[in-house]
């Protein structure tokens, strides 16, 4: 029985993994069939661009009254009047872009997307529209960063994902710290908690300058943005190359980036910038370029990973169950004031997400209490999963008969006592295979921390993917270390459920 | 604290309410050392409510109850809810190591001494669940005399025993009042009371009232 079920789960397993290979197959050879990228979006008369709306100003953000502005936009209606056709902007959590670009999800990336030699592997990219800089911010009166990357070796510098700006710290030897937002790296520089943000020149512009303790140590390359189609969508790239050199020419592009306020001397080399395949300046690297594939270093950094999501999972746990605990009693066996305190920890922890409150604790309680990512990951969810654990722990105290309690009480023993010796020991017999279960939603869950920087599991696979360009080895292998650990605690927890 | 009382157990005018009943309205009685008392009548008439005042599960609205002696008393549950996770030495052995504060050695020999007196030594190491319902009455006992109750109250204790384990626990009884132990005794069978008790009352609308046990001799 025991080996039909193993054989159960595995199988299981290796269908779902064939089953997505076989789906992305069909996906790809969808894509394969001849070039009529650019009739397709002219007999639609929509241009559809992707971005995220979470990189915010000056690119392309939301109004109050849900209007779109920035200069991306005014960008993306230019280039679609020249097409004949009206844009539509589609929201992509921006790590993901290429791959949802492939998919199908949008005709174009337009979010400033640097073009970077891995890119290109992988994608077609037009003319530039934006020379950046990467700016290296720091908190003011630390002269130990001058705008050189050697000096960024070992230190703690916080960017975006999948960013060119991450892409250059890796190659320094700098410890990059991935952020999913804009604001929040500078705020944790503020904080203390990084040594430095290397980020675009037009981000640090909006957001370090409102820390007023940080200061701009320098910048240490420059970078272009570009607008990105699929790798077989040569008509429309060709298209909007086109557009792209008329705004660059007649100065409606320039006139874009003014309004903007986001126009400088740097911008002239736009002109001399042609098409990357096109061989000019520093930016003209050879189109296909080999990329990282998937290999042994990657396996070594997903157990790295696997043991960053189990030792925050394992010490959450270790929060979780004794405060559960504490809770549960509170409820069962505390004064009236305290049973409604501890009801409403359990209802407001249960009732809001524990994303909302890892960001709550690491950044909302910044100014008040400063905890590193590794630590506010494990209180933040051991936090959370202790309401979960206090109903648990409810149930098991009330499955205990009351007369358990009475005897106990008849005998002289105080309530403490009893609960301590007589309650808490069947309560937990009752409550074992459940706190197994929540265990490995917890392992699960853990996933979240992500967006307080801390590299798990599920995070390391999205950053392999993006590198390696295949979500599929990644997401088989990550799926198969997640299935690893949950797979023999489910089993505990049926064991225990047996006794 | 010891109480200088003629009497073992004491209780003056003792009132009860249970909502808007008084389960116990004005019950008076007092137990002499080495006797037993039966408290009779049927279920829901208040003989549960009264032990469970004796013994302080539930607080009296009025009168008193006095203990003589050391001022503790033992109750033996009905369904004598012996602690389930535990074996039946560990439940004899309890509360002496963690409420009078033996030492676990000092607790163990008592309870040994207890498990042997009723005559299941031989089970001290099973849990709850495997003992049979006299097995099972018989460590509840011990449990409670481990504590040295200077009363010791039993509810309905023959409602699951045989005619033959019904006999020894009369025998057994009447061996721990030989021994000066006072007892009282909730149950609603009559020639159980009449084996075992020198007194017994019943409750009616929460009064008691006497019951006379033995036949008076008929008038010659």
């Amino acid at each position: 029985m025991r080996v039909r079920r193993t054989l159960w789960a595995w199988v299981t397993a290796i269908t779902l993994i064939v089953v997505t290979l076989f789906a992305s197959l069909l996906a790809r050879s969808a894509h394969a069939d001849g070039d009529d990228s650019l009739a397709q979006v002219k007999s639609r008369g929509t241009l559809r661009w992707g971005g995220d709306l979470q990189g915010g100003e000056p690119y392309v953000s939301q109004r109050p009254d849900g209007m779109l502005v920035g200069f991306e936009v005014e960008l993306a209606q230019a280039i679609a009047k020249r097409l004949g056709v009206t844009e539509e902007f589609v929201q992509n959590d921006w790590n993901t872009l290429a791959p949802s670009l492939e998919r199908g999800t949008f005709d174009i990336i337009l979010n400033g997307y640097e073009i970077t030699r891995e890119r290109m592997g992988r994608i077609l990219f037009s003319r530039p529209y934006y020379v950046f800089a990467e700016r290296l911010t720091v908190r003011k009166g630390e002269a130990r960063f001058s705008a050189n990357l050697g000096d960024l070796r070992g230190c703690r510098v916080g960017t975006l994902g999948t960013s060119l700006a991450y892409d250059t710290l890796v190659a320094a030897g700098a410890d990059p710290v991935l952020y999913e937002g804009q604001e929040e790296p500078y705020a944790d520089l503020a904080h203390g908690r990084i040594d430095a943000v290397l980020l675009d020149d037009i981000i640090a512009q909006r957001y370090a300058t409102r820390h007023a303790e940080l200061a701009t140590a320098g910048d240490v390359r420059e970078g272009v943005y570009a607008i990105a189609t699929r790798k077989t969508d040569h008509a429309l790239m060709l298209a909007i190359d086109d557009a792209l050199d008329e705004l660059v020419w007649n100065g409606e592009l320039r006139a874009i980036l003014a309004r903007s306020g986001i126009d400088d001397p740097r911008e002239d080399k736009l002109e001399t910038y042609g098409h990357p395949s096109g061989g000019s300046a520093s930016i003209g690297e050879s189109r296909i370029e080999a990329y990282p594939h998937f290999g042994a270093h990657h396996v070594w950094l997903f157990i790295q990973g696997a043991g960053v999501t189990l030792f925050v999972s394992v010490l959450a746990m270790a929060v979780a169950f004794p405060l559960g605990l504490l809770l549960a009693i509170a409820r069962t066996h505390g004064p009236r004031w305290l049973g409604n305190l501890a009801a409403t920890y359990v209802e407001l922890y249960r009732g809001t997400p524990v994303l909302l409150q890892l960001y709550v604790l690491y950044y909302g309680l910044a100014p008040v209490v400063r905890m590193g990512p590794l630590v506010a990951a494990i209180v933040g969810l051991g936090m959370n999963y202790a309401a979960y654990e206090a109903e648990t722990h409810r149930a098991g105290i009330l499955a205990v008969p009351i007369g358990q309690m009475e005897a106990a009480r008849a005998l002289g023993m105080k309530i403490p006592l009893a609960l301590r010796r007589i309650i808490v020991p069947q309560a937990l017999k009752h409550s074992l295979p459940n706190v197994t279960s929540d265990f490995i939603a917890l392992l699960k869950d853990s996933s979240l921390v992500s967006v307080i920087t801390v590299v798990e599991l599920t995070k390391r696979m999205t950053i392999t993917s993006v590198d390696v360009r295949s979500w599929l080895l990644p997401g088989a292998l990550c799926a198969a270390m997640y299935f690893a650990m949950s797979f023999p605690l489910a089993r505990i927890a049926r064991r225990l459920e047996a006794r | 604290m010891t109480v200088p009382l003629s009497a073992r157990l004491v209780l003056d005018g003792v009132r009860k309410r249970r909502g808007e009943r008084w389960v116990l309205d004005g019950v008076s009685l007092s137990i002499a050392p080495g006797t037993i008392y039966a408290l009779l009548g049927e279920s829901g008439t208040g003989k549960s409510t009264l032990l469970r005042c004796v013994t302080r599960l539930d607080e009296v609205d009025e009168g008193t109850i006095k203990v003589g002696g050391e001022g503790r008393v033992g109750l033996v549950f009905q369904q004598h809810h012996l602690f389930a996770h535990m074996t039946a030495i560990e439940n004899v052995m309890e509360a002496p190591i963690h409420v009078a504060k033996l030492s676990p050695a000092d607790a163990r020999a008592r309870a040994e001494k207890l498990l042997a007196e009723l005559g299941v030594a031989h089970r001290r190491d099973a849990k709850p669940a495997e003992l049979s319902g006299g097995e099972s009455q018989r460590v509840a006992i011990a449990r409670a005399m481990a504590m040295e109750p200077d009363v010791l109250l039993l509810d309905e204790p023959t409602s699951a025993l045989d005619p033959a384990r019904r006999k020894g626990l009369t025998e057994l009884l009447l061996a721990l009042a030989q021994g000066g132990m006072s007892l009282l005794v909730a149950t609603h069978d009559l020639p159980f009371a009449r084996d075992v008790a020198s007194r017994a009352g019943t409750l009616d609308k929460g009064v008691l009232a006497d019951v006379p046990l033995r036949e008076e001799p008929a008038p010659a």
